[in-house]
């Protein structure tokens, strides 16, 4: 079960992508729900012991006696409590048992209007997005590059190498990611496609090189990111990382697709995930070099990948074949702020996966260019387990 | 036959090998096929191409029995039971049908043991020395170049690139339609000897020419006004500038300082950014059309070659000139004009690699008016050496090497090095 209840107050690990799972069920079937947001992570750190969470939990307690009721403890200690329909009184008890626990702490707190907020969904979906993604400090380096966050100074010459011996010595199985890739149905229902697996680079980054980006110089990043591969190829040629796996996406460099790592990967594959992994690659990468792009493309497909190219813009999709056979399928990332956009003639949006989705404007825009394919807060696949705690 | 060959063998492990299977397999020759791939016949081959089809070959093995050799000249030998599933069909996915050779041995074993014959009998092969593509096998040290340690000063660019020049055929003549700056590896390379191998490496080569755009756009800005080879507003020169830059060069300070001098002098420059740099950062490009349009120069595409247009269609980039790398896998697949060119048409295209009549007449043939390569070079000196008094002294090829030098060093021996940057106003016949 991903839902975090009430009953298994203690557990965080699964909490944010239970709720974002919410979340994305309101956006994408459109039903309003209401929501409790309680940040305890804004008191002093001698307010929120467990004896003090446990007494929070007893004061929301009425509030999960609301229709479909469901709460959520993020590693923050923000608690999010969510239900459907109205639900005034409960909510008044609710509120008045926190207040009370907070006017008897001895300690300085913050405004109630810091602690306690209650909002509506979809409406507040991306704040409520932003509020998971930001409790989750851990996360923050996610699959790829990220371009969030400060800008930071790119790796030089020296430091790549110093930093490529260290790889050999570090253990890359704790920087490893997962990203789901979802089909969305007619009916506003997420079903996973694949999963992505990557290297939380920014994580990386930080423990490796502080303050550096491995991604600002894209030709350095290139030659680390084959370093990078076969590691990652190595660990994932473990049987047990591919057992029961589901299908999966994997970032490679052209080198890294047609290196030895890959075949030892290749001839690990069960043949349950043959025609089920798909490989990204960066457009630099593959024109830098066609020729082997070509054969590379032949290999794949002789094996049954699937090709995906990463990199590009909804405009620069036109200059690629993208279609089954040849460049299978294309990723290109939401941009906030634009209006619309819109495919160039003859690019199937069967073929598209839009990144980014991570508001449900994102998601809206996507649907009304044809998208059915999305990566980001808002795909998740709708699980069962979530949905049946409502 | 094969008893004659065993001497000749012995000073070759792995044809020696074969020719013990070739011996044993004979025996009873029925059941078996020998499956060949010519890798020796790649003409651009790679470290992967071997690996990948050792890898092929390697799965019908244990299915059947059998026996793989790779050979010194590259070619890989697969011995398997007729019966199982040849790996032949899969093969023929990654490389051309005439790569690829399958005897059936009960019926010809003559084809295999005069191939055998053949691989014995010739020379050892060495591997051939890395093209500048084949970078498949990445340089094991990543040393550091051209940083504030060993910083390329402007005054020394001029002997680390070369020009080219390219050429306009019209109607019964010629002219000269742009200047082409290309960085010299190998001068590059022999700068740093500690970076061994590293100049083959694409992306390391990458990162270290985008290190040159600093003192480029510096040198350039210095020899403004000077008349020297890289004085972009020197009357004589009467044709754009090609210069290659990096995205982060496009959007540097020192690009919009050199921008904003040339358009005070009235010159137009052409911004080449290779392809693959052009989509390392979409977004990046965007901006950087942005500063190439309003600085009056020309968007120029580089790094356009057959095997790109397999994948790619450049003209959706719109760029002002496409450098399209002429090969002859470029003729073979006798691309779709409209697919290549754009609604623009031919007219924006320039062949590079035109290094022979035949390559000029495959561009004609396609609308291409445009050239720039060996062969252009050639013609370009040869109408220089028609309008210099002095031509008598030189030879063709000291003209055209003089032509390219950006540098004194390079253009010494030249009495009329003026010319050396025109075609001396002459319209020579095309």
């Amino acid at each position: 079960m991903n839902a975090i209840g009430f009953s298994a107050w203690t557990s965080t690990a699964e909490a944010p992508a239970a709720l974002a799972s919410v979340v994305q069920s309101c956006v994408t079937a459109g039903i309003e729900r209401q929501a409790l947001i309680l940040r305890l992570g804004r008191l002093p750190s001698t307010c929120i012991r467990p004896h003090h969470l446990r007494l929070f939990r007893a004061a929301l307690d009425p509030l999960l006696d609301a229709d479909r009721a469901s709460a959520f403890r993020l590693p923050d200690e923000t608690v999010v409590v969510v239900w459907r329909g109205a639900a005034e009184k409960l909510l008044a008890r609710a509120l008045a048992a926190v207040r009370h626990l907070l006017a008897d702490m001895p300690a300085q707190l913050p405004p109630w209007e810091q602690l306690a907020e209650v909002t509506t969904l979809p409406a507040s979906a991306e704040p409520m997005l932003r509020l998971i993604a930001e409790s989750e400090p851990a996360a923050g380096g996610a699959v790829g590059t990220g371009t969030s966050g400060p800008r930071l100074a790119p790796l030089d010459a020296k430091l790549l190498e110093s930093l490529e011996r260290s790889l050999t010595q570090t253990d890359l199985s704790s920087f490893v990611r997962r990203r789901p890739v979802c089909h969305l149905d007619e009916q506003g229902v997420m079903h996973l496609q694949w999963e992505e697996r990557g290297l939380a680079l920014a994580d990386l980054a930080a423990m490796l090189v502080p303050g550096r980006s491995l991604t600002a110089d894209p030709w350095l990043f290139l030659r680390l990111a084959r370093t990078l591969d076969r590691r990652l190829l190595t660990l994932l040629s473990e049987p047990a990382e591919l057992l029961q796996a589901p299908p999966f996406a994997l970032d490679l460099t052209l080198e890294g697709l047609l290196g030895a790592e890959f075949l030892r990967f290749d001839a690990a594959l069960p043949a349950s995930l043959r025609g089920g992994v798909v490989i990204n690659l960066r457009a630099a990468d593959l024109l830098a070099d066609g020729a082997a792009f070509t054969f590379a493309r032949d290999f794949a497909h002789a094996r049954q990948y699937r090709l995906a190219l990463h990199g590009a813009t909804p405009r620069l999709l036109a200059a690629f074949s993208v279609r089954p056979g040849a460049i299978d399928l294309a990723q290109i990332r939401f941009t906030p702020g634009r209006a619309a956009f819109e495919l160039p003639s003859g690019v199937d949006p069967a073929c598209i996966v839009l990144a980014d989705t991570d508001t449900p404007a994102a998601l809206e825009r996507g649907r009304a260019a044809g998208i059915r394919l999305f990566k980001g807060a808002l795909a998740r696949p709708n699980d069962p387990a979530v949905i049946f705690t409502f | 036959m094969l008893d004659d060959l065993s001497e000749i063998a012995a000073s070759q492990p792995a044809e020696r090998a074969l020719l013990e299977t070739v011996r044993r397999v004979l025996r009873r020759p029925s059941g078996w096929v020998a499956l060949v791939l010519h890798l020796s016949r790649l003409a651009d081959r790679r470290p992967y191409h071997g690996r990948i089809a050792r890898a092929l070959l390697a799965e019908a093995v244990p299915r059947g029995g059998g026996e793989i050799h790779a050979l010194s000249n590259g070619d890989l030998l697969l011995f398997c039971d007729a019966q199982e599933p040849s790996p032949a069909r899969l093969l023929e996915r990654l490389f051309p049908p005439a790569l690829i050779s399958s005897w059936r041995l009960e019926t010809d074993a003559l084809d295999l043991i005069a191939y055998a014959a053949g691989r014995l009998t010739e020379m050892p092969v060495t591997p051939p020395p890395p093209t500048p593509h084949a970078a498949a096998e990445p340089a094991a040290r990543v040393p550091e170049l051209f940083t504030e340690r060993d910083a390329i000063a402007p005054q020394m660019v001029a002997g680390l690139f070369h020009r080219q020049s390219g050429l306009r055929l019209i109607q019964g003549g010629m002219q000269l339609a742009f200047r082409d700056l290309t960085p010299d590896l190998a001068r590059l390379a022999a700068r740093a000897p500690e970076a061994e191998g590293a100049f083959s490496d694409i992306a390391l080569r990458r990162h270290y020419l985008a290190a040159l755009d600093p003192p480029l756009l510096a040198a350039l800005s210095a020899a403004l006004g000077s008349f020297s080879p890289l004085d972009i507003a020197a009357p004589r020169l009467e044709a754009t500038l090609h210069l290659p830059l990096s995205l982060p060069g496009v959007l540097s300070e020192g690009f919009a300082h050199l921008a904003a001098q040339s358009r005070r002098a009235g010159v137009r420059l052409g911004i080449k950014l290779d392809l693959a740099e052009a989509l390392t950062d979409a977004v990046a490009l965007e901006a950087a059309r942005g500063v190439i349009a309003e600085a009056g120069a020309r968007f120029v595409l580089a790094g356009v070659t057959a095997a790109t247009l397999a994948c790619f269609t450049p003209a959706a980039l719109a760029p002002d000139l496409l450098l399209l790398d002429y090969s002859s896998d470029l003729a073979a697949m006798n691309p779709d004009a409209a697919r290549l060119f754009g609604p623009r048409g031919p007219a924006h295209v320039a062949l590079r690699q035109a290094d022979s009549e035949a390559t000029l007449a495959w561009g004609v043939a396609h609308g291409i008016s445009l050239f720039q390569g060996r062969h252009v070079e050639a013609m370009l000196g040869a109408a220089r050496m028609l309008g210099c008094p002095d031509a008598r002294a030189c030879t063709l090829g000291q003209c055209i090497a003089r032509a390219g030098a950006l540098e004194p060093a390079g253009r010494f021996g030249c009495t009329r090095p003026a010319l050396l940057d025109g075609i001396g106003r002459a319209r020579a016949a095309a």
